[in-house]
């Protein structure tokens, strides 16, 4: 299969060549090479993603064929769950470029160059089948992150964030390694599956332990699961709008694929005897991460903050999904990231519309200038509701499947996380699109409070009269995208299938190492047919968590009419453990990673 | 196999963190993130180590000799690689955070956004 | 067993490192990073791996130290404009 190492190579190569002709490169060349770039590596994935249907693709890079069972070279391991999110990547990268054709008036090469190699980076996170090549994918998505969070650097704000986000991050690296080191020096393999089939059928020693520890605390930093996610705000305020959508919609996510993916190939063997301690575990942190997230999302003012922390809360909900180890849990999270993903790529583009019109993202600034975008209104709108999971958008689909995976674990009562967490979230995002495009609600009282963490930025070289029409063009793609992906019919049974297949060990350790393991090959044809639909239940849901979102946006901006005793009462009530959670945000990055570490050790207790 | 090694990269991996929380100067937390990093190459050549072993070199040696594993001198190549990426690219947002407030202090730089 | 060489460059290393936290004036850290990027090229060395001692040397004793010895500079530079223009 030659084109399955394309997705990873492919980025690397042009970047090569761009960042050698730079000088003498007119800018819409470089757009035009670097967004049909893009634009290729989705519908290569996208090909790899059909293949991939009947049995995994295995590449091996340099045709070193694994021998007697021991694998030597690096391996591309292909199935359609990676397949496909490497499709989503490279799809929003596509629609990040197209948008900056105009949002930025001046920008070098430079920034397309990084864009290319972080799309490299998270294509290979996906296809590889490789502990260290993951580590490898894994940095250099990293490095390519930081360095265009502090892109135009010149012009902006507090540099805090990229540099608190490479500090965690970087932390959260070396432990992914340390766990890496461990696990070759137990089983003396990096392959996926030959470490899984070196730990198979045996009990988890304190190394093994220690080892899942370390590589899932790592990426955890990444996914900005709580108590690890403080850079994810700073970094979101400060990095340039077209590359949230990224580190929203993908990168963070990423880190919980990886999760799952190291799971159900190295240790689902041998951790398996302990996957209710496991499964208790992960929803902890998914249902303190949800919980926090949609805490702070309300008490946001900038636009860019309160959607960063609603990717919080949301990565808390995928996390619930993946921790039911079941597939009907990894699909809905799978179906969930995919629909939250165009939904808040919308949003984001919206606010960098917003940005590029006004200069300012912070919610008090903007009331009522929106008037002037109705159609960016619309489309903020109907993506808010999506995201508060209203069907038949794509988040209410994952969250129904994930709803159903956590009755069926016996973890009923998670499901009013799930509706809380999306009701706040979408009636965040709606509140503030109301107050911004209608003018509805009172201009703040506290002006103090609305300039936390903002700074009147113009990453985009001066305020716009007008908005070009290839700004609007990608928010409503994504937004009609994530529609479609709740209606299209067939898609939740086809992602039930792959997540099916994802979880399944042995016939994962077959199709790498077919010599060997040719007895457990039959165990491949078990792919379990799980109900992908959706329940009368899930419906009910999904109306309930948008209706409520509607309701808390309109309660919201209406509050005048709220006797300002009741109204007094509220914010008491709410005031001192908002004011305690962001008092634990402080700047200063050793407290993140003192953090961090607390967190790493709350995991091995 | 002594568990000197071991320890060495634990406790590396700690004075590195013990620094980095306790910096008052960016380029100071910088260097610390670099020998949190040093922690892991000790850890990765411990593992690969063999006693007596010559080094993965195989052009004038006898067949059969012992030889210390090559693929974690690999893993050890690459992350000494990634590490000075990372830190160059750390010092060039320090440089420029300085630039912009004047200060190298974390507390203070945090003070200033206001 | 580890040899004599092996253990003295471990403690060593250990040392250097704790050496390097808490020198807290980066100027002297310089110093220290040069130092201890030795220490780490010959602890390679010693566990036979004479490739990653090469790059520990060059990255770790040259460029490192460099790198740091240009941002400081860069930072002096940027504080003596600023006393010149308040």
């Amino acid at each position: 299969m030659v084109l399955a190492p394309l997705p990873f190579i492919l980025p690397l190569v042009v970047v090569a060549a761009l960042a050698g002709v730079s000088f003498v490169t007119p800018r819409w060349l470089v757009d035009a090479v670097s967004t049909a770039m893009a634009a290729a590596v989705a519908i290569i994935c996208a090909v790899l993603l059909a293949r991939s249907a009947a049995a995994p693709i295995v590449y091996a890079f340099g045709g070193w064929r694994p021998r007697g069972g021991i694998v030597l070279g690096v391996f591309f391991v292909i199935d359609p769950l990676g397949a496909g999110f490497a499709t989503l990547v490279a799809a929003l990268v596509t629609a990040e470029l197209v948008f900056s054709w105009r949002y930025f008036e001046e920008v070098k090469s430079l920034f397309h160059v990084l864009m290319l190699v972080f799309l490299g980076g998270m294509a290979g996170f996906c296809l590889t089948g490789d502990l260290f090549n993951l580590f490898v994918c894994f940095e250099l998505m990293g490095v390519a992150a930081f360095a265009l969070t502090g892109y135009k650097v010149e012009e902006r704000g507090p540099l805090q964030g990229a540099l608190n986000f490479a500090i965690t991050n970087s932390v959260g690296a070396f432990l992914i390694l340390t766990g890496i080191a461990l696990l070759y020096g137990h089983t003396g393999a990096l392959n996926l599956a030959q470490i899984g089939r070196a730990l198979a059928g045996r009990p988890a020693g304190g190394l093994v332990i220690v080892a899942f520890v370390l590589l899932t605390t790592g990426l955890f930093v990444k996914a900005a699961v709580v108590p690890f996610h403080f850079w994810i705000a700073d970094a979101h305020a400060v990095a340039p709008t077209p590359v949230c959508i990224l580190f929203s919609g993908v990168m963070v996510e990423l880190a919980l694929y990886a999760v799952a993916r190291i799971y159900w190939t190295v240790f689902a063997g041998t951790l398996g005897a302990h996957s209710g301690a496991l499964r208790a575990i992960l929803v902890a942190f998914g249902v303190l991460t949800a919980v926090v997230g949609a805490v702070m999302c309300l008490a946001q003012r900038p636009l860019k903050r309160l959607l960063a922390f609603s990717t919080v809360a949301h990565v808390g909900l995928f996390l619930i999904g993946t921790a039911m180890l079941t597939p009907l849990g990894l699909a809905g999270g799978a179906t969930y990231i995919l629909g939250h993903a165009l939904v808040k790529g919308a949003l984001f583009l919206c606010a960098g519309i917003l940005l590029h019109r006004f200069e300012t993202v912070d919610i008090s600034h903007l009331r009522g200038r929106g008037h002037a975008l109705p159609f960016t209104g619309a489309i903020f709108a109907i993506a808010g509701l999506g995201l508060a999971g209203l069907p038949p958008f794509g988040t209410f689909l994952g969250k129904g499947q994930i709803e159903d995976a956590v009755t069926a674990a016996g973890y009923g009562w998670v499901t009013v996380v799930l509706v809380l967490a999306s009701m706040a979230t979408g009636g965040a995002v709606l509140r503030a699109g109301a107050e911004v495009f209608l003018g509805w609600g009172w201009p703040a009282e506290d002006p103090a409070a609305a300039n936390e963490g903002d700074e009147r930025e113009s990453e985009s070289g001066g305020p716009s009269g007008r908005t070009p029409p290839v700004m609007f063009a990608p928010a409503l793609v994504l937004v009609v995208a994530g529609l479609l992906v709740g209606v299209l019919p067939g898609l939740g049974q086809a992602i039930a299938v792959a997540a099916a297949r994802f979880e399944d060990q042995p016939a994962y350790i077959a199709a790498v190492l077919p010599a060997v393991t040719h007895a457990a090959r039959h165990v491949g044809a078990r792919a379990v047919l799980a109900p992908g639909g959706a329940s009368l239940a899930s419906v009910i849901s999904g109306l309930v968590s948008a209706a409520g979102a509607v309701a808390y946006a309109l309660i919201a901006v209406n509050a005048r009419g709220i006797p300002t005793g009741l109204r007094a009462a509220g914010a008491r009530l709410a005031g001192p453990p908002v004011r305690r959670l962001r008092s634990l945000r402080s700047g200063h990055p050793g407290d993140f990673v003192a953090w961090l570490m607390l967190g790493v050790a709350g995991f091995l207790l | 196999m002594s568990p000197l090694p071991y320890a060495v990269a634990v406790w590396l991996f700690l004075v590195g963190l013990y620094g980095i929380i306790t910096s008052r100067n960016l380029i100071h937390l910088i260097i610390c993130l670099a020998v949190v990093q040093s922690s892991t190459y000790v850890l990765l050549l411990a593992i690969g180590y063999r006693a007596g072993g010559a080094a993965p070199i195989f052009a004038d040696i006898p067949l059969g000799t012992p030889a210390v594993d090559p693929v974690v001198q690999a893993l050890t190549l690459t992350d000494v690689v990634v590490e000075a990426t990372v830190t160059a690219l750390l010092l060039a947002l320090a440089v420029q955070a300085h630039k912009r407030f004047g200060t190298l202090d974390p507390d203070e730089l945090r003070s200033l956004r206001g | 067993m580890l040899t004599v060489a092996q253990t003295v460059l471990l403690v060593l290393v250990a040392l250097g490192g704790l050496g390097i936290v808490a020198t807290r004036d980066p100027t002297r850290q310089t110093v220290v990073v040069g130092l201890y990027g030795l220490l780490l090229a010959l602890l390679f060395f010693a566990f036979q791996a004479p490739d990653v001692a090469l790059s520990a040397l060059t990255v770790g004793t040259v460029a490192l130290p460099l790198m740091l010895l240009l941002a400081l500079a860069k930072v002096r530079q940027q504080e003596r404009l600023r006393e010149h223009q308040p």
